[in-house]
C-alpha cells in the first residue's frame, strides 16, 4: 500500500500572532512553526494503514519555504518513510495553485491513498486537498473521523450539521482527516534519530499567480467589555430587555 | 453579466436556515455588480423552494431527483459547476456540504476560492472578509480571479 501524506508548515497553534509592518502577512519573528495539526491525523493514519497492511510506503509532501524540510522531518520521525518538498516561498492565499503543484507531483505517483489534514490552521481553507482529488479525477472524503479500508475500497464518515454522513468510495482515493480519526502518535527518541537519515528530496516549483490579492490584514476587533446587569431574579427583566433591544438575539 | 449563482442547501426537501444568509449576501452582492441572483436548490423531488425568491433570487434553478436528496459530492458539484459557468461570483455556505463542495467547484471552474467568508462586497472585483489564524488575525482579500 502506497499513501501518500500531504503536509503544511504552519504556525504552532499556541503562537501568538502579530500582523507585520507590511499589514499583509504575519510578523514571523518569535513565531514557532510546527506540523499543522490537522496534517498529524493524516500521517497517523497513514502509518496505521501502512502497519496494518504490514508493508508499503508513506511519502510526506509539503508545498513552502526552505524550513518547511523541518515539518517533513517531523512526519518522518512519526514513521514516515521519505520525504518530498516542493520548495517556493511564495505560497499566497488561493489555494488553487497549491492543489496544482501537488496534482502534478502526486498524479504519477502510484498512490493507493492520498491523506490530507482537513484544513491548515493558518488559513483555514479546507480546500488543497479536495481541489487536489478533482485535479486528479479521484474520489474524495473530506473531514472524515472515521475511515476504513478493505478490498480497494474505502468507507469514511464525516460529521455534518446534526448527523453523520457516510461515504463510500473506490481506491485510489484523497482523504482529509478531521479531529477524532485518530490519535497521532508523538515522534519517538529513536524515530528523530531515524528521520535524520531519511531521504527528504528538495524540488522547486513555481506556483501560479493564483487570482488572490491581499488587501489587509488585521488583528480581530476588539472585543466589547461585558456588563453586569444585576444579579438574582430581579435582574432577569433588564437582561431579557438588554438581549432584546442591544443584542437583538431574541 | 456580472450575476451571482447562491447554491443552497436543504434537508429532507425543506430549505435550510443558512441558505436564506447565502441568498442575503448573494443579493448584495449582485446589486454592487449589477447583476442578477441565481439560486441553485439541489435535493429530492418535490423540494420546496418557498422563500427563495423573498430572500433575493431572480431566478430559481432546481435540480430535484430522490438520487439527489442527500449529499452526493460529485453530483452536486457537476450541478453546480453547470450553473456557475454563467456566474462571475459563486456562493456557498461554509458548513459541512459548503466547505466539501466549494473547493470542487473551485477547481472545476479553475476559480478562486475564498472560504469561511463573514463579509463580502464588491470593489472592482469581489472583496471578502476571512478569519485567519484560528480568529487571531483577519484578512481583507480581493479575488482578482472573479468576476
Amino acid at each position: 500500500m502506497k499513501i501518500a501524506v500531504c503536509v503544511k508548515r504552519a504556525p504552532d497553534s499556541e503562537a501568538r500572532i502579530k500582523v507585520g509592518a507590511d499589514k499583509k502577512s504575519i510578523d514571523e519573528g518569535g513565531v514557532k512553526f510546527a506540523l499543522n495539526p490537522y496534517d498529524e491525523y493524516g500521517v497517523e493514519e497513514a502509518l496505521k494503514l501502512k502497519e496494518a497492511a504490514g508493508d508499503g510506503e508513506v511519502v510526506v509532501v509539503s508545498v513552502g519555504p526552505d524550513a518547511a524540510q523541518e515539518t517533513i522531518r517531523t512526519a518522518l520521525a512519526m514513521g514516515a518513510d521519505r520525504g518530498v518538498l516542493l520548495k517556493t516561498d511564495a505560497v499566497g492565499p488561493d489555494p488553487l495553485p497549491v492543489a496544482k503543484a501537488l496534482a502534478a507531483e502526486l498524479k504519477d505517483g502510484g498512490y493507493d491513498l492520498i491523506l490530507f489534514g482537513k484544513l491548515a490552521i493558518d488559513d483555514y481553507n479546507h480546500a488543497v486537498g479536495v481541489m487536489v482529488a478533482e485535479l486528479l479525477e479521484l474520489p474524495c472524503a473530506s473531514a472524515v473521523t472515521v475511515l476504513e479500508l478493505a478490498d480497494g475500497k474505502g468507507r469514511a464518515e464525516r460529521e455534518v450539521e446534526g448527523g453523520v454522513e457516510v461515504l463510500e468510495f473506490g481506491l485510489p482515493a484523497v482523504v482529509t482527516a478531521d479531529k477524532g480519526l485518530n490519535e497521532p502518535r508523538y515522534p519517538a527518541l529513536r524515530g528523530i534519530m531515524l528521520a535524520k537519515k531519511k531521504p527528504l528530496e528538495v524540488k522547486d516549483v513555481t506556483l501560479d499567480a493564483g487570482g488572490v490579492e491581499v488587501v489587509e490584514l488585521v488583528p480581530p476587533p476588539e472585543r466589547q467589555e461585558g456588563r453586569i446587569v444585576g444579579e438574582g431574579a430581579d435582574a432577569v427583566p433588564a437582561l431579557v430587555d438588554a438581549l432584546r433591544t442591544e443584542a437583538k438575539v431574541l | 453579466m456580472a450575476n451571482v449563482l447562491a447554491v443552497l442547501e436543504q434537508r429532507d426537501g425543506a430549505l435550510k436556515r443558512v441558505s436564506h444568509e447565502v441568498l442575503t449576501a448573494a443579493r448584495g452582492l449582485a446589486d454592487a455588480m449589477g447583476g442578477e441572483v441565481h439560486a441553485l436548490l439541489i435535493g429530492p423531488a418535490g423540494t420546496a423552494t418557498d422563500g427563495i425568491a423573498e430572500h433575493g433570487a431572480d431566478k430559481v434553478l432546481v435540480a430535484a431527483d430522490d438520487a439527489l436528496a442527500l449529499y452526493q459530492p460529485d453530483l452536486y458539484a457537476a450541478a453546480a459547476a453547470e450553473q456557475a459557468g454563467a456566474a462571475s461570483a459563486v456562493l456557498v455556505a461554509a458548513t459541512a456540504m459548503g466547505k466539501d463542495l466549494a473547493p470542487r467547484i473551485a477547481a472545476r471552474l479553475g476559480a478562486t476560492l475564498a472560504t469561511d467568508v463573514t463579509g463580502v462586497s464588491y470593489d472592482g472585483a469581489v472583496v471578502v472578509i476571512r478569519p485567519v489564524y484560528a480568529g487571531k488575525a483577519v484578512y481583507t482579500l480581493k479575488l482578482t480571479g472573479s468576476p
